[in-house]
């Protein structure tokens, strides 16, 4: 009989420190339920405890479903659901029946999306001990001084002399670009990667320059031919 | 004199030894010589400086902490300068810290002394760093005068300085750039004064040219601003024009608008017409 099932009904996943138990959005509910019992009970050692997070990706999850999800976990495993993943308003309506939190994934991306795309535009100069954070895109109108901080998830543009330190790509976005009038930084960082300042002084070049990664490492370009190379 | 009320100055620059009390000495000092009513104070609690460079160590009886905590009158711990017609030092006190005072009391004092004692202008001598000294040095100061070198270290200071005044809402600082060697600029050996401005992007009060002098006149305790012939001496004076609104050339621009500044404009290397584009 358990033949007869298709496999990958339900998907059991370790991600951080929580648990998430991720229902397949095809598979009929009984599936679902048989298989969660199955690869519950393998794990149950392993698991034992532990607050998981219950993801139905597209699925839609009526309340009587989600009564019997919740009394296969809790009553027969005891698992306590920590917080149903979903965007389907019938799905919240189900999970506020649980005691865990409702995440709605596709929101938090969208803000995460509207935040990255965001500029602040900052008018002053950055001077020594001052620091500029953003989670999306920097421009300023202004010089960064040395000792001076400028980091952001996306773009740094600076209608300005950039002579600090600027990050663009805090958060690992390796397209980041980082833009000045004339640009020499202590230290440029795009994503992970972190470039240094020659320890010779070289005249400045007095020209548009872009900082952007190519081949793992950041190369400057002058910000013109930069542009018509690329379009 | 009129009811014009007075104004206050905080002489400030981060980094230590790049001249402030010098500057707060001398500055007093050309001020008073416009028959103006001068006090200079010394906010360095605890190093105090400003009584020694004047020459005026052996007359300090009381001093700014004791005004504060009302152990002597205001008066009576303002000491008159020996030489200079309406000069007055507020000394600060050997003995206790900076954290004796609070910025309010400091306030509260700079008002007095420009209300009570009719000062025309308030110079306070403010202490190295940027911690409670420094605090309480800009409270009670309407504009602040900040003092650098032609080095590296005392720019940064300087520019993490006005940053922080920037924080206390202090917008307008002016530069005095101190010590400046026009021989070694024209090495190439030091930063010029477009240089400095061209990172700081504040207005340049005045330069003070590098002047041996300087150092006889802080030993014997005599400013130098009463020294003929001393090219730092008419650097201060300078500025004390300027401070009574009267518009004098910055110092050396006449002169340094020589060969070498012709060149770098031709070549398009100066730096300050480029940002202005």
């Amino acid at each position: 009989m358990l033949l007869k099932r298709k496999p990958g009904a339900v998907e059991i996943k370790g991600f951080g420190n929580d648990i998430h138990i991720i229902l397949s959005s095809e598979a009929p509910f009984s599936d679902i339920e048989l298989e969660l019992i199955d690869k519950l009970e393998k794990s149950k050692n392993f698991l034992a405890g532990t607050e998981i997070v219950l993801d139905p990706k597209d699925r839609v999850l009526s309340s009587e479903e989600m009564e019997k999800l919740e009394a296969i976990l809790s009553s027969k495993f005891h698992l306590k659901i920590a917080a149903v993943r979903t965007d389907s308003s019938e799905t919240i309506e189900a999970a506020e029946q649980t005691d865990g939190e409702i995440e709605t994934p596709r929101q938090e991306e969208e803000k995460l999306m509207d935040e990255e795309t965001k500029t602040a535009i900052i008018r002053q100069t950055i001077r020594s001990g001052q620091k500029i954070s953003y989670p999306g895109n920097v421009l300023i109108i202004g010089d960064v001084n040395p000792g001076g901080e400028v980091e952001a998830a996306g773009d740094i543009i600076i209608l300005g002399k950039l002579r600090g330190v600027a990050h663009a790509g805090i958060n690992g976005d390796d397209s980041s670009e980082i833009i000045a009038l004339e640009l020499t930084p202590l230290q440029l960082r795009i994503a992970n990667i972190i470039r240094r300042s020659p320890d010779s002084n070289s005249e400045p070049e007095h020209v548009p320059e872009v900082a952007k990664i190519k081949d793992g490492n950041i190369v400057i370009e002058n910000l013109d031919k930069s542009r018509r190379g690329d379009g | 004199m009129d009811s014009m009320p007075g104004k206050s100055f905080v002489i400030t620059s981060g980094k230590g030894g790049v001249g402030k009390t010098t500057i707060t000495s001398n500055l007093g000092t050309a001020l008073s010589l416009h028959n103006k009513k001068v006090c200079v104070v010394d906010a360095d609690i605890g190093l105090r400086n400003l009584d020694v460079v004047m020459g005026l160590e052996n007359r300090v009886v009381f001093d700014l902490v004791q005004v504060i905590d009302g152990e002597c009158r205001l008066k009576q711990a303002l000491i008159k300068h020996k030489k200079a017609e309406g000069l007055f030092l507020l000394p600060a006190s050997q003995t206790r810290n900076k954290e004796a005072i609070k910025p309010e009391q400091m306030k509260d004092l700079i008002v007095r002394l420009k209300e009570e004692e009719e000062f025309d202008y308030v110079l306070v001598d403010c202490p190295a760093g940027i911690e409670h000294g420094f605090k309480n040095a800009i409270a009670g100061a309407d504009e602040a005068l900040i003092v650098t070198t032609p080095e590296v270290s005392a720019i940064r200071d300087a520019d993490r300085i006005i940053g922080l005044l920037q924080a206390a809402e202090m917008y307008d600082p002016k530069l005095i750039i101190n010590r400046l060697s026009m021989e070694m600029v024209r090495r190439k050996d030091m930063m010029d004064k477009e240089d400095i401005i061209d990172i700081l992007a504040i207005k340049l009060l005045g330069v003070i040219p590098e002047d041996e002098g300087i150092i006889v006149s802080t030993n014997v305790g005599e400013p130098i601003v009463f020294v003929d012939n001393s090219k730092s001496a008419a650097a201060f004076k300078r500025i004390a024009r300027r401070i009574e609104g009267e518009d004098v050339p910055i110092f050396g621009e006449v002169e340094q608008e020589g060969l070498i500044a012709r060149l770098k404009k031709l070549l398009g290397l100066d730096r300050k017409e480029q940002q202005n584009v």
